[in-house]
């Protein structure tokens, strides 16, 4: 009621022209000072008596009153200080400051600013807001690239601590507002790295309590992908191959074939378990031959390992070495202990669909048992024992598979065998594997025919003629004891040893090393037996610089270790190899080798061997870009050779000679690359004029990659003319075909050879057209 | 009355066990652990500190501390043991690193509320400097990488500026001294870029080439130099 009635009394003040003149400049906000209402009186028929502020937030309706002056003054110049009016407004969190004032004087006069409708009209003065820098501010982790989920993001808040109105917080991940997955602790925002993909944007905003809207940078973060605890790679290679044979002289009978297979290979890991699997289907499996299809799935842990179907145990070189068992091989593994176990057969059954055809092949079922027991680390130094039992057993044909009677005599078409293998081992690894020993021994029983079964004591004692300490028949697990056994004696015959050192110091591999296998030792499980040898070998390997290598060594082997034959056959060998390839120069490859076989027979002896053999060639060879077309390596090798036979036979005194010459071409304008050379051979008897021997080859290959390397089509050819004891043959080979990449980590390969060999008697002659196809993929 | 005297006793205590947020594991490396109330928790990067808050780091183990007002980071080294604080006075954080033991460096940003380094000997207090500290045997050495320290031995109360590449010590006997060892802030900062940590770029802790992250994830790289000057890197990385 009173503003109305104010409102009036202004109205007619103004519409009085009254004599009252004040001015009056609208107030401009700021925050760097105290803000002040001014007013200077300009005219006046009596002293001012009031001023009156009336003020609003835009955001409010009802104006708040505050008198500025409500006494009279003779002064005619005002200043108000408004501060505290205008931050009350502030808090409102409005935009503008509204007012207007109310002057009057003594005489009754009054004056409104604005003049005109002051309450519905004010001035409006708009609300500096205070510009908040770094509202939000990331300080944890510093690097974003490879967060873990659930790990925190923390965003600090204290700039606006005082103003934050946490209801209104926003989190933006990926432009969608994250509803859960962070909290509000203090001043910080603490944001969990939510299950999300690679790449993420994270944005906060948020409104003040004074209505300003802060809003934080961009952050890019990178989540760290979970990674399977399985994880495996592997390839799959299918391969066919066909050759056909044409035009054979009536001579030969060579016999087109075809062959298609596929490799599965695939390794894995899950946690600490590896596991490995092998499958090998072939087209060329038969159940007349030993198996060609192999599967093989393993699992390997830090204590136990599991080798089911093919799988070669490798427990010593002396046992069970580079031979496939197919079964169940384990290993059980602790700190200083180890167990390995193997079970299975080395060969499988044949029995052949006729069994009257005695060329067919046949075979038993070799079962197989062995075991390595180790003590020690073997990073450092380990002793082990080892045994091996490998026996065909018997039951696994039909009889008459293996043995017919004839004129009142059992024959045997294959005899199966037994065997049993015991032995220890030992490593000792010291200076970080940069010396090593190794030493091995074991000693075999074998038995190269058990088909007639074990001897009792009695038939033993008397084929023998002495009295035996022990029941054959007792002992027929261990082996089958009959008349076939080899020789049995603790000793060398029935025994391997070898001992060696291995050193890599100063640049060099040095390596020497000694073994023997007796004349009666056998090991059916291991691929590496040569009965009655003896071989000490020295191998040397010496890095001189980046830039020069040599390497050389000595073998001398002789193949009677108990000195039970007439003649003992010594091989001695002696090899260097040196490499010289200069920065800048022509690089040099000399190769020099030396063999000799002479037995300790009487120089009359028309059996005896008395061979030398000896070779060295010269390589040299250079890469230049002199030719304008292409950046061209060459070399040129010439190698001498002698070879004579010293015994009383002189079969042959020959004088050896080659030169060869290589070029590779790459071609600068194109992807082409070509390579060509010539070698030529000649072999000359001394002894005998009609004797010699020529051999010439020309090859001419060329590789031509397309479409970035996606497409590598070749096509080379080689020509062979050959002079034997003065007969000549050609061989001329060609072949084209192409690698194809057409997705990453797939190849396919197909290739066409056509071959023609021709004599000059045309015994020998044929032609073979053989194709190969490859597609390989990986994983 | 009784029941006046009571909430203000509880009141009393509230005010004395609110733990605030006062700071946050930016960075680490290895194994830290932060001791609150008397337990043990192993820290991991992005957890928040609060009052009393010891840090332990371990063996080859590193932290990057960072205050909530981001005005200050305390780079941890190995085998050390910081305790933190902080408070609030009005728009700014006040804070207290004591060092137990081991070595701490301190990078402030100015203007962000006082900054104070405290072993059981020595005070130092700052406003904006990059500096490092080490409780050793009874010593206190303080270096100072850039900016200006004022040092107080808290026995004799005697107290020294100290400005760039000053290298003080100050002992349980009162004495505070200016000694001639540059080595010690090379030798410092050595060990750190070693351990590749502490960028001070980002006051963080980040995996540089060659080196072990606190994923456990190992890096190589290595350069190739095509005959044409093309330099093309291959990156290795296992765990």
């Amino acid at each position: 009621m009173n503003r109305i009635l104010l409102l009036v009394i202004i109205l007619i003040a103004i519409t009085s022209l009254s004599a009252l003149r004040v001015s009056h400049d609208q107030l401009k906000i700021s925050d760097n000072y105290d803000n002040q209402l001014f007013f200077n009186v300009n005219e006046t028929q009596s002293d001012i008596s009031q001023i009156t502020l009336y003020y609003k937030s835009d955001l409010d309706r009802a104006y708040l009153k505050k008198d500025l002056l409500n006494e009279s003054t003779l002064l005619t110049t005002f200043s108000f200080l408004i501060q505290f009016e205008i931050d009350e407004i502030k808090k409102k969190n409005g935009t503008f400051f509204e007012y207007y004032v109310v002057i009057s004087n003594t005489a009754g006069e009054v004056i409104s600013f604005p003049e005109i409708n002051p309450e519905f009209n004010p001035y409006r003065s708009p609300i500096q807001k205070e510009q908040i820098k770094d509202a939000f501010i990331l300080i944890s982790p510093d690097d974003l690239s490879n967060l873990i989920e659930g790990q925190n993001i923390v965003i600090s808040m204290f700039n606006i601590k005082d103003k934050l109105n946490a209801a209104t917080i926003n989190v933006n991940l990926n432009n969608k507002r994250l509803k859960t997955g962070y909290t509000i602790d203090d001043a910080l925002l603490i944001i969990k790295v939510p299950k999300t993909s690679k790449d993420n944007k994270l944005s906060v905003s948020a409104r003040l309590t004074d209505g300003q809207f802060v809003v934080s940078p961009t952050w890019d973060f990178q989540k760290k992908m979970h990674i399977s605890n399985f994880s495996y790679y592997g390839n799959l290679t299918l391969l066919a191959n066909n050759n056909s044979y044409m035009n054979m002289a009536d001579s030969i009978n060579y016999e087109s074939n075809h062959e298609e297979s596929a490799i599965l290979q695939v390794t894995g890991k899950y946690k600490s378990i590896f596991i490995k699997n092998y499958l090998l289907i072939s087209s060329l499996e038969n159940s007349n031959n030993q198996k060609i299809n192999k599967y093989y799935l393993g699992f390997i842990s830090p204590r136990f390992d599991l080798h089911l179907g093919d799988y070669s145990p490798n427990y010593s070189e002396f046992t069970t070495y580079n031979k496939s068992v197919e079964g169940v091989s384990t290993a059980l593994k602790f700190n200083n202990y180890k167990i390995s176990v193997s079970a299975g057969r080395l060969d499988r059954k044949v029995e052949p669909k006729t069994i009257d055809d005695y060329y067919a092949y046949r075979s038993f079922n070799k079962e197989h048992l062995s075991a390595k027991m180790t003590y020690g680390n073997p990073n450092s130094s380990s002793f082990s024992l080892n045994f091996a039992k490998s026996k065909d057993n018997l039951s696994s044909l039909q009889k008459s598979a293996y043995e017919i009677e004839a004129d009142s005599t059992t024959h045997y078409i294959i005899e199966a065998k037994d065997n049993l293998v015991v032995g220890a081992d030992f490593e000792l690894h010291l200076f970080s594997r940069r010396v090593n020993l190794f030493a091995e021994a074991a000693m075999s029983i074998y038995n190269s025919n058990i088909n007639p079964g074990v001897m009792t004591q009695e038939e033993l004692e008397d084929y023998l003629d002495e009295t035996l300490p022990f029941d054959p028949e007792a002992v027929e697990p261990l082996i089958v004891v009959n008349k076939n056994m080899e020789p049995f004696k603790v000793g060398l015959n029935n025994s391997a040893i070898k001992a060696g050192i291995n050193m890599n110091v100063f640049n060099n591999n040095l390596t020497v090393s000694f073994v023997q296998t007796g004349p009666s030792f056998y090991s059916l499980s291991s691929a590496n037996i040569i009965q009655d040898k003896r071989i000490i070998r020295f191998i040397d390997n010496i890095v001189v610089s980046n830039q020069f290598f040599i390497s050389g060594g000595a073998e001398v082997a002789c193949d009677n270790t108990v000195d039970h034959k007439n003649k003992t056959l010594t091989t001695q060998s002696l090899f260097m190899n040196l490499n010289y390839s200069p920065a800048g120069l022509p690089f040099l490859s000399l190769n020099f080798i030396n063999n000799s076989n002479k037995d300790d027979a009487f120089s009359d002896d028309p059996l005896k061997t008395d061979i030398n053999n000896r070779y060295m060639q010269l390589t040299t060879g250079y890469s230049y870009s002199f030719l304008p077309f292409a950046y061209t390596t060459s070399s040129i090798s010439y190698g001498i050779g002698f070879d004579e036979d010293k015994s009383r036979a002189r079969a042959f005194d020959n004088d050896r000679n080659d030169i060869g010459f290589n070029n590779t071409f790459r071609f600068n304008n194109i992807p082409l690359v070509s390579k060509f050379g010539i070698l030529i051979s000649e072999t000359k008897n001394r002894l005998d004029d009609n004797n010699q021997f020529k051999y010439n080859t020309a090859y001419f290959n060329n590789e031509y990659p397309l479409l970035d390397n996606k497409v590598i089509p070749f096509l080379n050819m080689k020509a062979n003319l050959n002079s034997e004891d003065n007969i000549s043959s050609q061989n001329i080979i060609v072949s084209t075909g192409a690698k194809y990449y057409p997705i990453k980590k797939t190849w396919l390969s197909a290739d066409i050879t056509y071959k023609t060999y021709t004599e000059e008697n045309a015994q020998r002659d044929f032609n073979l057209l053989a194709g190969r196809l490859i597609i390989s993929t990986s994983f | 009355m009784k029941k006046i005297l009571l909430m203000i006793i509880i009141s009393f205590f509230v005010v004395l066990t609110y733990a605030q947020n006062i700071a946050v594991i930016a960075g680490m490396k290895g194994k830290i652990n932060i001791v609150r109330n008397s337990a043990t928790i192993t820290a991991k990067t992005g957890d928040v500190l609060k009052n009393n808050d010891q840090v332990q780091s371990e063996d080859e183990s590193f932290a990057a501390i960072r205050f909530v007002d981001n005005g200050a980071t305390t780079k941890l080294f190995p085998n050390s043991i910081i305790i933190i604080n902080a408070s609030i006075n009005g728009n700014v954080l006040n804070k207290s690193n004591s060092i137990v033991k081991g070595t701490a460096k301190a990078k402030v940003t100015p203007k962000s509320g006082n900054f104070i380094v405290e072993t059981p000997n020595t005070v130092a207090s700052v406003k904006g400097t990059n500096f490092l500290t080490t409780y050793d045997n009874f010593i206190t050495t303080i270096g100072i990488i850039e900016g200006e320290v004022e040092i107080r031995n808290k026995t004799s109360d005697r107290s020294v500026d100290a400005h760039s590449n000053d290298v003080i010590q100050s002992d349980d006997d009162g004495n505070i001294t200016e000694i001639d060892n540059s080595e010690y802030i090379q030798d410092n900062i050595d060990d750190e870029n070693e351990q590749g940590q502490l960028n001070d770029d980002d006051d963080g802790i980040n995996s540089p080439k060659g080196s072990t992250g606190d994923t456990g994830t190992h890096i190589f790289e290595i350069e190739l130099k095509n005959p044409d000057g093309t330099i093309k890197k291959v990156r290795i990385s296992y765990e």
